[in-house]
């Protein structure tokens, strides 16, 4: 389906870091969550 | 405004829009205006997604939601690199190995016409109707606060969005999206750190943030499982993710953005670029909420920000008893500055102190009180004052020359959202609707003059409904509601055309009709959250499309099983 001149891309990897960056932003926002909110 | 933000709002509205029509001016057939020639690199189609996406609501709403409520908001965005991924494996592929120019088109390849038509036509109705919101919303605001003239507005913004998407088609809209993302990511940048700057001596970044916490605005993640609570981790990964799924996926407006890409590896590239970046644009936006929240509590502050509706009030009876509000609401304000005096100087004790608890309860029930007056002084009046903190903010505190920049900012977001709405409805309209049932012989000009006609039709549809827009209550709300009604089912019947192999065409276009009508039943007769409606729908069109295709299996009902063309 890809053209032939285009290289090889690493999809998986690429979906995985994303969702994985997703994850991070999630911990690092519970992490602000829970030294910051006190309500 | 200052003759600086005029010239500063004008030259970069003209540039923009003059910009995108001196770019496109040699578009001469279909594929080139509908899908810019399938030259577009990830990149743009990365800015561009993210500009289709970013209203001028996402710029005033978002900031007053977190001043107001907090910054839980941003988990309504977790599903959405969930639902990236999931478009670039299942939908991209698809799409461009049968060279659609719609994604309904892609529907009557798999099913048969009337699922097409039928998704088309959901379409149109619910992005023809957000379409006008789209203008009238900024429209409303800055008429209320700028004191603009309110049809003046809707027409100004309303022609020049039309005229550059009637000009350039696709790639105009791709190429201002580029320029209007760099307007709005620097007018919000701006103000971030504009807020951060007028904080008080003493009072750093992190003392704001704690301060913001003190109030319970730093409520960003919440696990408990609650099916009413719109806002919590769970319906953002499941809701939020669903939604992102029908938007992204199966709305034009978005799609034409990513089928416009030189190939499926740049458009998915494009997507990956929205997923990285969507989350971290909207905690800017909503930190910037945040920000002003804690200005406010070293700067008196007003006890309803929306100065026509206060202006209103004071000319009705109810005037003592609002001006009694607002003077209780500064004495609140004045006896919050003895429980920070500590805070300049380091001591944060203040901020877990019963004084400050009762302040905040007071404060609250102050706004809430002046609500319910509004509400009952003007019945007719919008007594919701969130979309108007920002704006007001922005007007009273920031330096000229950057006022201009944010309106521009304001007004690019406005743009950038209906060009892609009409370059999608008139795509639609023209494809699936005009040269599938009206006209199949024409040729490439004459449907370059079609797709034209309908953009220029739209616009006007689109003026006209956000002229209208004013007599009815409630509308922004609604439209956004009416979204939701329609996604669950159209997502729903993309699924079953990628995931349920032998469910015949006739099945899934009655399930996706039952389907609408239990969304529909929600909506009227039950209290469930609206996010919820796109995981009914597109669970209901899978189920009962597998439901009929197995009852039709029974050779006295041989219509439900019609073959599948594709």
């Amino acid at each position: 389906m890809l053209p032939q001149s285009e290289p090889n891309i690493p999809w998986k990897r690429i979906y995985i870091f994303i969702l994985a960056w997703n994850g991070a932003l999630i911990a690092l926002f519970y992490l602000i969550t829970l030294i910051f909110n006190h309500k | 405004m200052s003759g600086l933000d005029w010239f500063v709002l004008i030259g970069a509205t003209a540039f923009i829009v003059i910009y995108g029509i001196w770019k496109t001016r040699k578009n001469r057939n279909i594929d080139s205006f509908l899908l810019g020639d399938h030259k577009t690199p990830w990149w743009t189609i990365g800015l561009s997604v993210m500009a289709t996406q970013a209203s001028a609501i996402t710029f005033l709403s978002t900031p007053g939601q977190a001043f107001s409520d907090g910054m839980r908001f941003i988990q309504f965005y977790f599903g959405l690199p969930i639902a990236m991924v999931i478009i670039c494996i299942f939908f991209i592929p698809r799409f461009f190995q049968m060279k659609v120019f719609t994604v309904y088109e892609y529907l009557e390849q798999r099913f048969d016409l009337k699922t097409r038509l039928l998704a088309a036509f959901l379409f149109l109705v619910q992005r023809g109707l957000g379409a006008g919101i789209t203008i009238f919303a900024p429209a409303i605001i800055f008429s209320a606060i700028l004191g603009w003239n309110l049809n003046l507005t809707i027409i100004i913004i309303g022609l020049l969005v039309t005229l550059y998407t009637f000009t350039g088609g696709t790639t105009a809209v791709n190429v201002t999206h580029k320029l209007q993302m760099a307007v709005m990511m620097g007018g919000i940048i701006t103000a971030l750190i504009m807020t951060i700057y007028l904080l008080p001596e003493g009072i750093g970044f992190l003392d704001s943030l704690k301060i913001a916490g003190a109030h319970g605005r730093m409520n960003i993640i919440d696990f408990n499982f609650d099916i009413d609570n719109r806002y919590t981790f769970w319906s953002g990964i499941t809701g939020g993710t669903f939604l992102a799924l029908a938007y992204f996926g199966t709305d034009q407006s978005q799609a034409q953005r990513y089928l416009s890409g030189q190939s499926v590896r740049q458009s998915r590239l494009g997507l990956m670029f929205n997923a990285f970046f969507k989350v971290p644009m909207q905690f800017i936006i909503l930190l910037t909420g945040i920000m002003v929240y804690v200005f406010y509590q070293f700067h008196p502050s007003p006890v309803f920000f929306n100065s026509h509706v206060e202006s209103e009030i004071l000319a009705t009876p109810a005037k003592e008893e609002y001006l009694g509000l607002k003077e209780k609401w500064h004495q609140e304000y004045l006896s919050r500055q003895s429980i920070y005096t500590g805070l300049q100087g380091g001591d944060e004790s203040s901020l877990l102190s019963a004084e400050l608890d009762q302040s905040i309860n007071t404060e609250k029930q102050i706004r809430q009180e002046t609500k319910l007056l509004v509400e009952k002084a003007l019945p007719e009046a919008e007594s919701r004052d969130t979309d108007y903190i920002f704006i007001r903010f922005i007007l009273d505190f920031l330096p000229k020359g950057i006022i201009g920049l944010l309106i521009a900012a304001i007004l690019a977001a406005g743009m950038s959202s209906t060009a892609s709405e009409l370059n999608a409805l008139a795509s639609t309209t023209t494809v699936d609707f005009y040269k599938r049932i009206v006209n199949q012989s024409g040729s490439e000009k004459h449907y370059v003059y079609a797709s034209k006609a309908f953009t220029l039709m739209w616009g006007l549809i689109a003026m006209g409904f956000a002229a209208f827009g004013s007599l009815f209550d409630n509308l922004i709300q609604y439209v956004n509601i009416v979204g939701s009604i329609f996604y669950g089912t159209i997502l729903g019947i993309f699924f079953a055309a990628f995931f349920l192999k032998r469910v015949s065409s006739t099945s899934v276009f009655i399930a996706a009709l039952i389907a609408e009508a239990i969304v529909l039943l929600c909506f009227w007769q039950t209290e469930i959250g609206f996010l919820w409606y796109n995981v009914i729908g597109c669970s209901a069109v899978m189920l009962f499309s597998l439901l009929i295709t197995a009852i039709g299996k029974n050779p006295e009902m041989p219509f439900l099983n019609k073959k599948n063309p594709g």
